[in-house]
């Protein structure tokens, strides 16, 4: 048995040498926020943050999350308490179809982490390992900007 | 990882590293920079500040892939792939490095010039582990410059030129230009270093930048395929020499004003 922390949770899970991380959250945690696209690291939309670190989960195995601290969609805001992200790229509809939403979401919290006030072009380049086939990425990059705003002004009434 | 869930290698036996901490270190010393070959690409990146060399290196990993795939590969696997189109192997033999490779006999050094064998083929013998990749800082002041052509951001070269020059008191004293995507494994271009060792730096003027330029080209031998045509990959390598060797230069001359 293999142990995972999710989204502040301890599970015990088997994870059979093969199994790649999405498939043990997706499959074994019913964490199905994970969303896996190519299955090969190109398109980002399983990201997931491990260790505060952003990861594409379907190239990561299982066993390779053993004593890491993984967060996913799942474990950002919920329904009622929504992350300031998740806020932000709502208002500014930062999306279509939404399938890609959970993975940019997650990177652009990995990505704020590092840079809280980004440029436009920054925040761009930010969300570069992520692919929207809708398209809808000049208001993905307003979402950024607008997340950021969110989250620095969080920080000064804190 | 790709290639075995792609059925495209076979394989018996597979021992993660991962759980190896010891294998994942930026050392910076007096004569070169030591990394560790469990050392993920955005660690290359995140150490750019450190000094001038990792400036370099730490600007080309940015280049590769995506932020969280960075995250996940090494530069252990990025060499050990031997991709002919890998953004660090170019820089690697333009900076003159060395690989540590460890087996049941003891480790041994080989110039990463020597390390790439082939497509996807390396030095590297049954039970032996690439460990460590080390640059060393010349005795003369050095500049590094790579460039590539790429259709997008997380796209691979379709092809690339790294140069490197050391100069003292204004003179070339020695110059590696590597290239790849050009042949199986990345080459130097030994016409354009012989040209350019002995040169006085303020006189290397557009002619003999595109000179320097042409004669890379005619130590290339690329190939047409999917991504770009012969004739193509020859004008660009060209170019991205040219444009290499002429921001080298210019840094190199601010350097010892």
């Amino acid at each position: 048995m293999t142990k995972l922390a999710v989204n502040g949770k301890e599970f015990e899970v088997e994870i059979k040498p093969h199994e790649s991380l999405a498939d043990v959250l997706r499959n074994q945690l019913d964490l199905i926020g994970v969303r896996v696209s190519c299955n090969e690291g190109e398109c980002g939309s399983c990201t997931v943050i491990m260790d505060g670190k952003p990861v594409t989960a379907c190239i990561v195995l299982g066993m390779q999350a053993e004593g890491k601290e993984i967060l996913t969609i799942e474990g950002l805001g919920t329904v009622d308490n929504l992350h300031p992200i998740q806020q932000a790229y709502i208002e500014e509809q930062g999306f279509q179809c939404a399938f890609c939403t959970p993975g940019f979401i997650l990177a652009t919290k990995a990505f704020l982490d590092e840079n809280p006030d980004p440029t436009a072009e920054e925040a761009a380049i930010g969300i570069s390992g992520n692919i929207c086939r809708c398209g809808a990425y000049p208001y993905i990059v307003q979402s950024v900007l607008s997340a950021a705003r969110k989250l620095r002004e969080q920080e000064t009434t804190e | 990882m790709l290639q075995w869930r792609a059925g495209d290698v076979d394989i018996d036996y597979c021992i993660d590293l991962t759980f190896v901490p010891t294998l994942n270190y930026i050392e910076n010393e007096r004569d070169g920079v030591r990394i560790g070959a469990m050392t993920s690409l955005d660690a290359l990146d995140n150490a750019a500040s450190l000094n001038q060399l990792m400036k370099v290196i730490g600007y080309t990993a940015r280049l590769m892939c995506t932020k969280q795939t960075r995250t996940i590969s090494t530069v252990g696997g990025n060499m050990c792939n031997a991709s002919p189109g890998a953004d660090l192997s170019p820089l690697f033999v333009a900076l003159d490095s060395e690989a540590t490779i460890m087996g049941s006999d003891g480790s041994r050094t080989v110039l990463m010039e020597n390390f790439f064998q082939g497509v996807n083929e390396t030095i590297l013998k049954d039970e032996e582990l690439l460990v460590e990749i080390r640059v060393p800082v010349p005795d003369h002041p050095r500049e590094a410059c790579y460039k590539r052509v790429a259709r997008t951001f997380v796209d691979i070269a379709l092809i690339s030129s790294a140069v490197s020059i050391s100069s003292d008191n204004g003179v070339v004293t020695d110059a590696r230009i590597s290239l790849g995507s050009v042949a199986p494994v990345p080459i130097r271009s030994r016409a354009a270093e012989q040209k350019l060792i002995g040169s006085i730096l303020s006189e290397i003027d557009d002619d003999i930048l595109e000179e320097i330029g042409q004669l890379a080209a005619t130590d290339a031998s690329p190939i047409s395929d999917i991504r770009a045509g012969k004739v193509y990959r020859l004008d660009m390598c060209t170019v991205l020499t040219r444009r290499s060797l002429e921001e080298s230069v210019r840094n190199l001359i601010r350097k010892q004003i």
